[in-house]
This record gives structure tokens, C-alpha cells and sequence, in this order.
């Protein structure tokens, strides 16, 4: 079978541009179209089984907005309260994963770590509860919250809740 | 620069993909019959509908026999989506997305089952089976009544109950440029 494309001058309204890449927000309409990937970022290592040890470490991860240009991306070591800004690693493109890194000694204790992205736009990558009191809990594609790994007195990481 | 160098080294692996294109049956134009059998989009104005015609009595029989096994019965506790009720749950915290309480046209129906459904023999269903299970699907939304009859002139009129519940993204509310 060879390849086609058809061109329209208007949305077909599938089921998929519809019931899918549509954001149901809290107040029951839904943005339409969510085609983009909104400013977001995850910390890669440590990540999520891994098991670490007081010391050292590089923290390293991905972020990406599909507006524009990753501009910043900042960390939190201690659950949210602080946060330092990374560097970003070049080259930096736009709607291009770029990525970043901070060094961190860890001093034994538990904590939660977590990125947080901005991008040229100045869109800013939301914590949880901004994102659920905007969007709802119904989001299906286009999760952006800030992802926190949770690390126990052991340096054991797992996925938690920031 | 990054970006000016990336781009070249994109036009020269184009370039490349083009030149070495000898293998049979690589881009010649598709065929008449070929592009009859993928262009079955349908627009919520009705462009693209074919011929044809279908009552809810018989699409009961089609959904019976073709989709309650994963959507379930009467479009509810399936292991699949969802297809019926959940109206005037989208604001609460608990939204039950359906055919009848978030699809915004009922041409999506036509269009998403004739091309897709059922999963395990997309295409099987004739143009009659297809306006007759649509039609069924919308009766058990409350949106057509039992004795209904759907075909391309009727299908489009349908008023869906969130119509309305879309807000367009700044960048396709005015599209005067579609490049």
C-alpha cells in the first residue's frame, strides 16, 4: 500500500481530536485542542528504584516544553521549600528535550527531590495542586505536574507524591 | 548555529532518503481503488457520509453482537470506554466521559466506528450497520428516541448535550493562515 495524505481546511473532529486531545478542565469545558506538550521535566538519576548513598551525586534529568525553548529549570532537595537553579546542558533547542544537571551532596536524611522547568514563553511547569485545581484529576495526556521522588533514610528512591 | 547546522544535516538526510528510494512499489501514486478505501472521513457537516441509512431497533441487534462484549451492556460496565450516561458529571470530581455527555458531534460516531470498530475486524461494519449502531449509541444516551432513524442528512443536525463544553486554544480560535 502506498502512502497518502489529505489535507482539510477544518477539523474532521474524530474521536481522537475530541474525546482525547482535549484537556477536561476543573470546571467541566475542556481546552481544545491540547496538541502541544505543556512545560514539564523529570529528574532522571535518582530516579525511581534506585538505591542510593549519602555523598555525592549528580542530579541529572530531561525537560522540554512544547511552546518554545527550555529557559530554566530549577531543583528542590528538600521536598519543595528551596530550589536551585540547574544548568542546562547545550545544545538547548526548541520542542527539543534539553538536559540538566546540579550537583548535590546528600547527607543521609529523607527527603524529596524534585525539577521544576520554565520555558521562553514563561510558562511554568505547575506543582500537583496547581495543576489538579486548574485541570481537575482528569487529565489524560498531557500530565505536567513537578514529579518528586521520595528518598528514605535507606537511599532507597521511589515515585511519590510532591 | 546549533539550530542552523541541525536543519542542514536534516535537508541532506531528506535528500539522501529520496535518492535512494529504488525499492519496488516505493512512491508511485496510489491507485483510485487505494484511496477509496482510506478516504472515509467524515466532517461534522456530514461531508464524507455515504449513502445509506439505519434505525435504533436494529442497531441493538449490531451493538449486541458487535460491541457489548467490551463496552458492555447498554454502553456501561464494559471493559472498554465507556459509551453511555455521565451527563452533567464533567464539572464534579468524579467525570464520566461518554459518547453522550462529552463528544461534542455525533458525526464522530459514524466516523470513528465505520473506520475502527470493532477492534477485532475494523472495516467490517457495513454503511447500514454503522448509521443503525450509531444511532443505538445515542438512544442510550437519551439523545435519539427508540423509534429513530439515522442517515447523512439526519445525522449531522444532532444537537450533542456538550456541544458547547469546548474552548478553543488561542492559536485555533482564528486560524486566517493555516501554514
Amino acid at each position: 500500500m502506498a502512502p497518502s495524505l489529505k489535507f482539510g481546511d477544518q477539523p474532521w473532529m474524530t474521536r481522537w481530536e475530541t474525546a482525547r486531545y482535549t484537556q477536561l478542565l476543573a470546571n467541566g469545558k475542556a481546552r481544545q485542542f491540547q496538541l502541544r506538550m505543556d512545560t514539564n521535566s523529570v529528574i532522571t538519576s535518582p530516579s525511581g528504584m534506585m538505591e542510593i548513598q549519602p555523598g555525592y551525586h549528580r542530579i541529572t534529568g530531561l525537560a522540554w516544553s512544547g511552546h518554545g525553548t527550555i529557559k530554566k529549570v530549577e531543583i528542590s532537595t528538600d521536598g519543595g521549600n528551596t530550589w536551585e537553579e540547574a544548568q542546562l546542558n547545550h545544545p538547548v533547542l526548541p520542542k527539543a528535550q534539553a538536559r540538566f544537571q546540579l550537583d548535590w551532596i546528600w547527607g543521609g536524611q529523607p527527603t524529596k527531590i524534585v525539577s521544576r522547568s520554565t520555558d521562553d514563553k514563561g510558562n511554568v511547569q505547575p506543582d500537583r495542586k496547581s495543576f489538579i485545581d486548574q485541570m481537575g484529576t482528569n487529565a489524560l495526556f498531557h500530565y505536567n505536574a513537578q514529579q518528586a521522588w521520595g528518598i528514605d533514610a535507606a537511599g532507597r528512591v521511589r515515585n511519590v507524591l510532591a | 548555529m546549533f539550530w542552523r547546522s541541525s536543519v542542514i544535516v536534516g535537508a541532506i538526510a531528506a535528500g539522501s532518503l529520496v535518492s535512494s528510494a529504488i525499492a519496488y512499489d516505493f512512491g508511485r501514486p496510489a491507485t483510485p481503488e487505494e484511496i477509496k478505501l482510506w478516504n472515509i472521513d467524515v466532517r461534522p457537516d456530514g461531508k464524507g457520509l455515504p449513502q445509506g441509512s439505519g434505525r435504533v431497533a436494529h442497531g441493538k441487534s449490531v451493538y449486541e453482537a458487535n460491541c457489548a462484549a467490551c463496552h458492555g451492556p447498554n454502553g456501561k460496565d464494559g471493559i472498554k470506554d465507556r459509551l453511555a450516561g455521565g451527563q452533567g458529571s464533567l464539572a464534579s470530581d468524579k467525570p464520566i466521559k461518554t459518547v453522550g455527555s462529552f463528544w461534542p458531534y455525533a458525526t464522530t460516531l459514524f466516523d470513528y466506528i465505520h473506520r475502527a470498530m470493532p477492534y477485532q475486524a475494523p472495516g467490517s461494519l457495513g454503511v447500514e450497520d454503522t448509521y443503525a449502531v450509531a444511532a443505538y449509541i445515542l438512544n442510550l444516551n437519551g439523545i435519539l428516541p427508540d423509534d429513530a432513524r439515522l442517515d447523512q442528512e439526519t445525522l449531522p443536525q444532532i444537537k450533542m448535550p456538550n456541544r458547547d463544553g469546548f474552548i478553543p486554544e488561542p492559536e485555533f480560535r482564528n486560524i486566517t493562515n493555516s501554514r
